[in-house]
């Protein structure tokens, strides 16, 4: 099979995975205890004004009739209106999804710039006291939670120093960069230490292989070995757990969103939670979840990128 | 490994023998300076040209080449792109390195060279593998080539060939071979001289075609005695018991307790090579009185 026929084939998997997610966030709302309506509207309501939102939410239809005028409005791009915004769902995400890839992609590279080298290291290093160094390094990174770690970074570094912004999204690409660092940095000491140990793993795996120790006897430099022989195979190996942590970060940034004050998806989700706001509940946990999907496409698009052997599989 | 030493000259080939787990490979990994993490403290030297050799040093290299031609070439990268790693190493670069990698997979006997370099490892055969292997090494322009088993995993009609190669390079680069194997059979058919290892120690070398016709040793007996054959009327024998385990070697001549003709100050004997012949060392104490036959007729 050819390089894009495999990524066209991936693609075609995900349609049933799309199919059954779109009905997984509409049944949200259906299983919801309570009439959705009733509970947005307080129970003083009338009924005609509970039965009018009823109409609007789409739960006074059969659930298959109800999800399939979902999805069909999901395809056209509308996802409904939200409750109290007063605003289409779908403004709100794109108004908001920006902030939230910006903060993965920095909270991806930001933890990869730490990972690599100590994995390296580690591996290197192995049984030895950098290697022991690095590993409860890494036990103490995984146990701190994030919610924790998001509030001592803003009230000991950035509220005394000044240095970074403790709200909101700056202007510019610098603006983003300068808004995005913490909470970045934040996720990316959550994640990172899973990506050491399964790098480490890789690398120790890579180094003990006899192409290695081929590259090795010829007397090519230690440094070029390391670059161009051992990590772009512990990586490629490694890609598919990069892609699985996604998800984990965009949990993450439920969280450190609402710590560093940031207008992200993960922000707008806790509010549209607590103001029973169902359709931005929903449009939300869709946009993360084609985040999650797109993201893991990606990775199997680099991963043929990088892998002559993938085609094969 | 315990004072295991060898040399081999300009043009030879050197080949060493042994049971798995003899020390055959670390012996090839430790002449190189790859010694995997878990071995412990090694000392030693070697000697190319008359000068101390470094692993990795820059002037004098020497090219490796593996038994498992699926794990030896690096996966992610084009057969030209690995020969080019080893091009590098002395500055050839750029058009005039893929003219020398194209000569290289000549040599070699890859057919077809130009489609071959943009060829990943896993749309080569075995044999193609070794082959582009073997053109790695040779593109650092070593002046010895270790090769560990290089044609264990492959069929013998391929085996034949790639041993053909060897030679040819051999006679027509000057080459200094040093072969690792555990089939007599294929020592015998590559090797100037052999060097027989047991338990990380050479018991016996000597030029090949005298060891395996006159063995000098026991062991060298026993080995050559358990290779099947297909003309005699009887079967491979043997050699009874299980080789040693490293750090727990029997203590005299690490044979002894697997050997037929053993005696009592056999746990004694100091491990020493004793001359036995023009250019010849046995370790065996008794290596005079033995009566030692090869068991099988070896060109």
């Amino acid at each position: 099979m050819s390089r894009f026929g495999f990524v066209g084939k991936r693609l075609l998997q995900t349609v049933p995975l799309l199919v059954v997610m779109l009905f997984v966030v509409y049944a949200l709302v259906r299983v919801a205890p309570g009439d959705p309506a009733q509970t947005l509207l307080g129970l003083h309501a009338t009924p005609a004004r509970v039965a009018h939102l009823d109409k609007e939410l789409g739960v006074d239809k059969p659930l298959l009739k109800g999800y399939l005028s979902y999805a069909w409005g999901a395809l056209h791009g509308d996802l409904g209106n939200s409750v109290k915004a007063q605003q289409p769902v779908a403004t709100i995400i794109s108004n908001r999804l920006g902030v939230s890839v910006w903060l993965l992609a920095g909270a991806m590279l930001l933890s990869l710039l730490g990972a690599i080298p100590l994995a390296l290291l580690a591996a290197l290093r192995q049984g030895r006291s950098a290697d022991h160094g690095i590993r409860m390094v890494s036990v103490l990174g995984l146990t701190i939670p994030t919610f924790w770690l998001g509030l001592v970074l803003v009230s000991f570094f950035a509220l005394p120093t000044g240095l970074f912004p403790v709200s909101g999204f700056g202007q510019g690409v610098v603006g983003h960069l300068h808004s995005i660092f913490l909470p970045a940095l934040t996720l990316a000491i959550g994640i990172a230490p899973i990506q050491i140990r399964a790098l480490r793993l890789s690398l120790i795996g890579v180094l003990d292989s006899d192409f290695i120790a081929t590259v090795r006897a010829m007397g090519l430099r230690e440094r070029r070995v390391l670059m161009r022989h051992v990590l772009p195979n512990a990586v490629s190996a490694s890609l598919t757990l990069l892609a699985a942590q996604l998800g984990v970060i965009l949990f993450g940034e439920v969280i450190v969103e609402n710590t560093f004050a940031l207008p992200g998806i993960g922000q707008a989700m806790v509010q549209a939670i607590i103001q029973r706001d169902y359709p931005v509940v929903q449009g939300l946990t869709l946009a993360a979840a084609l985040l999650v999907v797109g993201m893991n496409l990606l990775a199997d698009v680099l991963q043929v990128a990088l892998d002559p052997r993938v085609e094969l599989r | 490994m315990d004072g295991v030493s060898f040399e081999v000259r300009g043009g030879e080939c050197f080949g060493l023998a042994g049971e798995s787990g003899a020390g055959k490979s670390l012996t090839l990994r430790a002449v190189i300076g790859l010694l995997p993490p878990s071995t412990s403290l090694a000392r030693g030297t070697v000697l190319l040209r008359g000068e101390p050799y470094h692993a990795r040093s820059r002037a004098q290299r020497m090219g490796m080449v593996f038994q498992e031609p699926k794990t030896s070439l690096n996966p992610l990268m084009r057969a030209g792109e690995m020969i080019r790693e080893g091009l590098r190493v002395h500055g050839v670069r750029g058009a005039h390195a893929k003219r020398s990698a194209i000569a290289l997979l000549q040599e070699v006997g890859i057919e077809d060279p130009e489609l071959r370099l943009r060829s990943f490892p896993h749309q080569l055969s075995g044999g193609q593998r070794q082959r582009v292997a073997i053109a790695m090494a040779l593109a650092a322009e070593p002046a010895v080539l270790l090769c560990d088993e290089p044609t264990t995993a492959l069929d013998v009609p391929v085996q034949e060939r790639i041993l053909q190669l060897l030679d040819r390079l051999r006679i027509e680069r000057g080459l200094a071979i040093v072969f690792v194997s555990h089939d007599l059979a294929v020592i015998g058919r590559i090797a100037q001289r052999i060097g027989v290892m047991y338990a990380g120690r050479i018991l016996e070398c000597g030029p090949a075609t005298e060891v395996l016709a006159r063995p000098c040793h026991p062991y060298t007996e026993r080995l050559l005695a358990s290779l099947p054959r297909i003309d005699a009327g009887m079967p491979a024998r043997g050699i009874l018991g299980e080789p040693p385990s490293p750090g727990r070697w029997p203590s005299g001549c690490r044979f002894h307790p697997r050997c037929a003709h053993a005696k009592p100050d056999c746990s004694q004997a100091p491990y020493v090579l004793m001359d036995c012949g023009p250019d010849r060392q046995s370790a065996c104490i008794y290596w005079r009185e033995l009566e030692l036959t090869a068991q099988r007729e070896c060109a």
